[in-house]
C-alpha cells in the first residue's frame, strides 16, 4: 500500500512533510518528497530532487519503481491523483483559507522564502519589494493563481483520500495527526504491549533510524506500526512555539513560521482586495468551506 | 455533574448494601428519570458544596475546566504536568532513550509487587506522556466516537451541555435555589438568568 500526502504551498507543509519524515524513519518506512519546483506560479515536470523530469501521468509507476511508501507530494493538484492510476493508495490532503493562502505567500515570498534555483521567485520577490503592501497583495494574487485554481480543481469526496483544514491541524495538532494515521492505517496501540516487545520495539525504532544514515546499513530496515509515542512524540518536537521560538498569533513578518492566526487575511486585505479576489476566483472561499462572512470564525472543531 | 452523575449512581457504580449511597441509587432505580434528576440535585449538594467556597485565585493551583480537559486532552495534560514542573521539555536522546526504555518497562513491572525497587526518573520526556494519554484515550474510544451514548458505561457521553437533552424548567429552578450563582462563579454563565433554551450570542467571534 502506497501512503500519500497531498498538500499546498503555504498550507504548512514543510512542517507536515517533516513530521511524516521523522515518522517514516523510526516506521521503516521509505518516504520521498515529489515537489513542483515552477509552484504556485504554473506547472512543470516533478522532481523529488534525484529525478527533474517525472512527468504527473507516471507518478503511480514511478513511485512503485522505487518502492516508495510514503510520499509527500507537497504540490499537489487534480493530474497528481490521476497520475496515481490504478495503484491502491491512501492519502491525506490539507487545504488552508485560500485569502490566507494570499497574505502568507506575500510575505513569504517578499521576505522569507529561499530562491535558490528558482528565478521565477528572485523575480517576482524583487517586484514585491518594488512596490507597497496593496499593490504586492494584488501582485500575488495574479502570482498564486496557479495554485488557487488546483485547490479549486482538485477531486473533493475522494474515498481514499482525506480531506483536512490546516486551521483545525494546528489547532488541535495531536488529535488531527492521529486521525490522519488512524485512516492510513497505520496505527497501532501500545497499551497491551508487554514489557518484551515495548524493549523490542525499541529497538527497532533505533534500527530504522540508524538504517537511514547509509545505503549499506539498509538491510537493518523493517517497517513496524506506528504507536501513539512515535508520532505524538515527533509532533511534539514540531510545535509551533518551538519552530518560531514564539507564541501562536503573535507575528515575526520575516520568520517562515510568520504567525499562524487563522483569518490573518482580515487584517492586511482591503475592500479593493476583496473585489480583486472574488473576481478572479469566483466561488473559491465557499468550495474550500470559509465564508466571507466575518461572524463566522473558521471552524475550530 | 447532574447529568452525569444520575446516570452514573444510577446504572455503573457498584455501593455496599445499607450505605446512603446505596439508598440513594435503590431509589433512583425506582423512580421516572424527571424525579430521579430532581433528587440528585440534592444528593450532588456534597460535591457541588466545595465548588461554591473553593478559592480560584490560587497561585500554585491550575485551574482547568472538564471539557476543556476532554476536548484538547494532549494540550491539556502537557499543561498539567508543565504547571507542576513534572514536564522534561528538552530534546529526548537517543542514549537518553537507551536509559530510560527499561527504566520505564522495570518501573511498569515493579507495579506487581508494590513498587519496591522502583528507579524514578523526576520529570517525564513529553513524549512519553503523549504516548501514555493516548494508550488511555484509545481504550476509551475505541468502542465509540466522542458523543455517543452508552447509559450503562462508566464513560457513558463526555459530550458538554448534555444537561440541556436532561433537565426540565423544573430542575432549572430546583438547581438554581439550592445553588445560586454557582454557574456565574465557575464561569459558565455570565449572569443567573439561564434557562433551557440557550442563549443568543450576538457579538461576532
Amino acid at each position: 500500500m502506497l501512503y500519500v500526502y497531498f498538500g499546498h504551498h503555504k498550507c504548512a507543509s514543510t512542517w507536515i512533510h517533516e513530521i511524516i519524515g521523522q515518522v517514516c524513519r523510526e516506521a521503516g518506512l521509505q518516504k520521498r518528497l515529489l515537489v513542483d519546483p515552477l509552484t504556485p506560479h504554473t506547472h512543470g515536470p516533478l522532481t523529488d530532487y534525484r529525478r527533474w523530469d517525472i512527468r504527473r501521468e507516471e507518478l503511480g509507476a514511478y513511485l512503485t519503481r522505487e518502492r516508495v511508501d510514503f510520499a509527500c507530494c507537497i504540490t499537489a493538484d487534480r493530474a497528481h491523483v490521476e497520475g496515481l492510476g490504478d495503484v491502491p493508495f491512501r492519502g491525506f490532503h490539507v487545504i488552508r483559507d485560500p485569502r490566507d493562502i494570499i497574505v502568507s505567500a506575500y510575505f513569504s515570498h517578499r521576505n522569507s522564502h529561499p530562491t535558490e534555483g528558482l528565478p521565477h521567485l528572485a523575480e517576482h520577490r524583487r517586484r514585491l519589494q518594488a512596490v507597497s503592501k496593496e499593490e504586492g497583495l494584488l501582485l500575488e494574487m495574479d502570482f498564486s493563481a496557479q495554485e488557487l485554481r488546483d485547490l479549486g480543481e482538485w477531486p473533493y469526496g475522494h474515498p481514499d483520500i482525506r480531506e483536512l483544514k490546516m486551521e483545525d491541524l494546528i489547532a488541535r495538532p495531536y488529535d488531527g495527526f492521529l486521525q490522519i494515521f488512524e485512516f492510513l492505517g497505520l496505527m497501532d496501540w501500545e497499551g497491551d504491549y508487554p514489557a518484551r516487545r515495548r524493549v523490542a520495539n525499541f529497538v527497532r525504532r533505533m534500527l530504522n533510524r540508524l538504517s537511514f544514515r547509509h545505503p549499506l546499513l539498509r538491510r537493518l530496515r523493517r517497517p513496524i506500526p506506528i504507536t501513539g509515542e512515535m508520532l505524538l512524540g515527533r509532533v511534539w518536537d514540531h510545535r509551533f512555539e518551538k519552530k518560531a521560538r514564539r507564541r501562536k498569533g503573535e507575528e515575526d513578518p520575516r520568520s517562515h513560521y510568520r504567525k499562524g492566526q487563522p483569518g490573518d487575511w482580515r487584517n492586511h486585505f482591503t475592500e479593493e482586495h476583496v473585489a480583486a479576489f472574488k473576481e478572479k476566483f469566483p466561488g473559491l472561499v465557499e468550495k474550500l468551506g470559509y465564508s466571507w462572512d466575518s461572524s463566522i470564525v473558521p471552524s475550530l472543531t | 455533574m447532574i447529568v452525569s452523575a444520575y446516570f452514573s449512581h444510577r446504572n455503573t457504580h457498584w455501593y455496599k448494601p445499607g450505605t446512603e449511597a446505596w439508598a440513594h441509587q435503590e431509589r433512583l432505580r425506582q423512580v421516572p428519570k424527571d424525579e430521579g434528576l430532581a433528587l440528585e440535585i440534592a444528593y450532588s449538594e456534597r460535591y457541588l458544596r466545595p465548588l461554591m467556597t473553593w478559592d480560584f485565585s490560587m497561585p500554585h493551583v491550575l485551574e482547568l475546566k472538564f471539557e476543556e480537559v476532554t476536548a484538547r486532552p494532549y494540550e491539556s495534560v502537557l499543561r498539567m504536568f508543565a504547571f507542576l514542573g513534572l514536564l522534561d521539555e528538552a530534546e529526548w536522546p537517543w542514549w537518553q532513550q537507551l536509559i530510560d526504555t527499561p527504566r520505564f518497562v522495570w518501573n511498569r513491572l515493579t507495579r506487581r509487587w508494590g513498587g519496591f525497587g522502583r528507579w524514578p526518573r523526576h520529570r517525564i520526556p513529553a513524549e512519553k506522556l503523549l504516548g501514555i494519554v493516548h494508550a488511555l484515550q484509545f481504550a476509551r474510544l475505541a468502542r465509540r466516537p466522542k458523543g455517543q451514548e452508552d447509559p450503562t458505561s462508566h464513560y457513558r457521553k463526555g459530550q458538554p451541555g448534555d444537561w440541556r437533552n436532561h433537565f426540565t424548567e423544573e430542575h432549572v429552578a430546583l438547581f438554581k435555589e439550592r445553588y445560586p450563582g454557582l454557574l456565574v462563579r465557575l464561569g459558565y454563565e455570565p449572569d443567573e438568568n439561564w434557562s433551557l433554551t440557550p442563549r443568543v450570542v450576538s457579538e461576532a467571534g
